[in-house]
C-alpha cells in the first residue's frame, strides 16, 4: 500500500517560494521590562512562591515571562530588583481549609487487555 | 433582525434569536498577572475530553503569548481588522459608563452581527461577520510563541521584524458560552444550543452536518471542525461537574469547577454560575464572588466586549501591558480595574483568596474580619507605589447547599532574612 501524503503544515520546514505572499508588519509597543519584572515578582510572592522558588523560576527558559525579562536587563539589574521586592513584599500565605469532598472507599477496577488471539476481546 | 440588550456594550444590538432565557450563566474569572503559561488547565481538558483520533486540532483549551501569539494563528488581529475594515474608524466606544446597565460605556462601533447585516458575498448570506481559519493557523498552538529566535531564523535573511521591549503575557481561552453565542446564531441546522440550566452552548453532534458556519463565526475560533467525524466541536463546560454528577468529587451533588479551573497551577482561574435576568443581564447578587469581581468591583473585564457575543469569560488584566493593548483587549473598563487590583482593599484581596481554594463551585461567600497585620508598598499602573493593608481576614465559602466548602485565612507576609548577614539567623 502506497504511503499516504500529508501536506507538510509545519511553515518551518517548507521551503520558500519566491512568491510567496508575504509580508512583515509590526507596530512597536513600547513597554519596560523592570516594571514587568517588579509585578511579576510581587504576583509570585503575593501567590505564596517562597524567594528560592521565584529566584529559580527567572532562571528557567520554560517559564518565559521572567526568562525573558532576565535576558533583556542582564543577571545583575533583575537579581537587584527581584532581591528588592522580595525584601519588600515578603512571601504571602494563607491557611485553607477545604470541605472533605472526596469518597475514599477504594474501588475494585477490573482491567482488561485484547486477547491477541484474535478470538474477540 | 430583532435586537437584544448587551450590558457589555452599554446598548441594544441585533442578534437572529431572542434574549437568552434567565437562569444561571456559566462564567469564570481569569487573573492573567498570575498565569505562567504552564498549560496544565490545557492537558487536563484534552485528557479528559479530546485524547481521541481526529481530535488533534481539538484545542478547546489554549494558553497563548500575546501580543504575538494566538490559537488559531491571529486569530484576534484577523477578526479586528475585518471589523475595522466593514466599518473605518468607527470602531470606538463612547465616554461615560460605570452604571449597571453600561458598565464601560457605550460601544458606538458595529459588532460581527452588525456588520454581517447585508453582507452578500459568494457563499450567501451571513449571519456574523468571521473567517475559516486556513490549515496553516491551525497546524500548532504556541508556534513561534516564546521563541522568537526560531521565527527569526525561519525569515529570509534580509527580512527584519520590529522590536520592542520585553512585555508580554499568557492568556488562557475557553469558549466563553456567550450570552448571544455567534456560533449557534450562524448554525443553519439549529445544531447548536444554549442550555437554559447553566447557559453552557453545546453543539448537538447527531445535529451537525459540518458546514463549519459556527467555526466561521465564532470570534474567538473555539468550534473546531474535525475531519474524522465530519462535525465540529467544541468546549462542553465540563457539565457533569456542573450539574454535580461527578461521583468523586461530587457524592452529594454539589456542582464542581471544570477540570482546566481546578486543574490551574497558578491558582488563576475561579469558575461559576451567575444569576441572569431574562434580558441577559446579570441579577445583583455582591455575595456571588464572580458578580462582586464583574459586576460590583469591575475588576475582571471580558475578553474583546466589542465581537457583541457578551463572553462569559472575564480577564483581571495584567498591570505591566501597555494601556492602548490592554484597551483594545478589554474595553474602556482597564484603568479601574488595573487600578483596584495593583492595591486591593481588604473587601477585594479577600474576595481573592477564593481562586483556587476548592473544587466545588462557590455560589456565596462571607468575609470574618481580622485585625491588620502588615503594611506592605506595591507597585502601581502609573509605577509609583502605594501601601496595601492586610488584614487578618477569613474568607468563607458555600456551595450550592449553602454548606460551608473552603475557609481560607490570609496571614502575615513572611520575610526570609539574608542568612551571610545574619549568621544566626534562625
Ligand atoms: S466563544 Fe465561540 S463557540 Fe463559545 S459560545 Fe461564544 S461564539 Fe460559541
Ligand atoms: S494551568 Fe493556570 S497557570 Fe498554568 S497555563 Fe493554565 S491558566 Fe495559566
Amino acid at each position: 500500500m502506497a504511503d499516504i501524503e500529508y501536506p507538510n503544515l509545519d511553515p518551518r520546514l517548507r521551503p520558500a517560494e519566491p512568491d510567496h505572499p508575504m509580508s512583515l508588519e509590526g507596530d512597536v509597543i513600547s513597554g519596560d521590562p523592570a516594571l514587568l519584572v517588579r509585578c511579576l515578582a510581587e504576583e509570585m510572592l503575593m501567590g505564596g512562591m517562597s524567594a528560592p522558588e521565584l529566584t529559580a523560576l527567572s532562571h528557567s527558559p520554560q517559564y518565559q515571562s521572567l526568562y525573558a525579562a532576565r535576558v533583556s536587563l542582564g543577571h545583575e539589574a533583575t537579581d537587584r530588583i527581584l532581591g528588592e521586592v522580595i525584601a519588600r513584599v515578603g512571601v504571602f500565605s494563607s491557611e485553607v481549609w477545604e470541605s472533605p469532598i472526596q469518597d475514599e472507599t477504594p474501588v475494585a477496577l477490573t482491567v482488561s487487555a485484547p486477547r491477541r488471539d484474535g478470538k474477540g476481546d | 433582525m430583532p435586537s437584544v440588550y448587551n450590558w457589555q456594550l452599554g446598548r441594544d444590538m441585533s442578534f437572529p434569536y431572542g434574549n437568552a432565557p434567565g437562569g444561571l450563566q456559566f462564567a469564570f474569572v481569569f487573573n492573567i498577572n498570575r498565569c505562567i503559561g504552564c498549560q496544565t488547565c490545557t492537558m487536563a481538558c484534552r485528557s479528559t475530553w479530546t485524547f481521541g483520533r481526529g481530535q488533534e486540532h481539538m484545542w478547546w483549551n489554549n494558553v497563548e503569548t500575546k501580543p504575538f501569539g494566538g490559537y488559531p494563528r491571529f486569530w484576534d488581529a484577523k477578526l479586528l481588522t475585518m471589523l475595522e475594515e466593514a466599518n473605518p474608524g468607527k470602531q470606538v466606544w463612547g465616554k461615560g459608563g460605570g452604571g449597571t446597565d453600561a458598565p464601560y460605556g457605550t460601544f458606538n462601533g458595529m459588532t460581527i452581527f452588525e456588520a454581517a447585516e447585508g453582507y452578500a458575498g459568494p457563499a450567501g448570506p451571513r449571519r456574523a461577520l468571521g473567517y475559516i481559519p486556513t490549515a496553516d493557523e491551525w497546524a500548532a498552538p504556541n508556534i513561534f510563541e516564546d521563541h522568537g529566535r526560531t521565527l527569526a531564523d525561519a525569515l529570509p535573511s534580509d527580512a527584519r521584524l520590529p522590536e520592542h521591549k520585553v512585555w508580554f503575557f499568557y492568556l488562557a481561552r475557553l469558549c466563553n458560552h456567550c450570552t448571544y453565542p455567534a456560533c449557534l446564531a450562524s448554525c443553519p441546522r439549529n445544531a447548536i444550543y444554549k442550555r437554559p440550566e447553566d447557559g453552557v452552548v453545546l453543539i448537538d453532534q447527531s445535529r451537525c452536518n459540518g458546514y463549519q458556519k459556527c467555526v466561521e463565526a465564532c470570534p474567538y475560533k473555539k468550534a473546531i471542525f474535525r475531519s474524522t467525524t465530519g462535525t465540529s466541536e467544541k468546549c462542553v463546560g465540563c457539565y457533569p461537574r456542573l450539574e454535580g454528577r461527578d461521583p468523586l468529587i461530587s457524592p452529594n451533588g454539589e456542582p464542581a469547577e471544570t477540570r482546566c479551573m481546578t486543574s490551574c497551577v497558578g491558582k488563576i482561574r475561579l469558575q461559576g454560575l451567575v444569576q441572569v435576568d431574562d434580558r441577559g443581564n446579570w441579577k445583583p447578587d455582591a455575595t456571588n464572588p464572580l458578580y462582586y469581581l464583574v459586576r460590583e468591583r469591575q475588576v475582571a473585564l471580558p475578553l474583546y466586549p466589542q465581537f457583541g457575543t457578551e463572553p462569559n469569560g472575564f480577564y483581571i488584566p495584567p498591570r505591566w501591558v501597555p494601556r492602548p493593548y490592554l484597551e483594545q483587549m478589554f474595553g474602556p473598563g482597564v484603568q479601574r480595574s488595573l487600578e483596584q487590583y495593583a492595591c486591593p482593599d481588604r473587601e477585594l484581596l479577600a474576595c481573592l483568596q477564593l481562586f483556587r481554594a476548592a473544587q466545588q463551585i462557590i455560589f456565596r461567600y462571607e468575609v470574618i474580619k481580622g485585625p491588620k497585620v502588615a503594611e506592605v508598598p506595591v507597585t502601581m499602573p502609573d509605577s509609583s507605589t502605594k501601601i496595601q493593608e492586610i488584614y487578618n481576614d477569613t474568607v468563607i465559602g458555600y456551595n450550592k447547599l449553602d454548606k460551608e466548602c473552603v475557609r481560607v485565612t490570609i496571614k502575615e507576609p513572611t520575610f526570609e532574612r539574608d542568612r551571610m548577614k545574619h549568621a544566626n539567623s534562625i
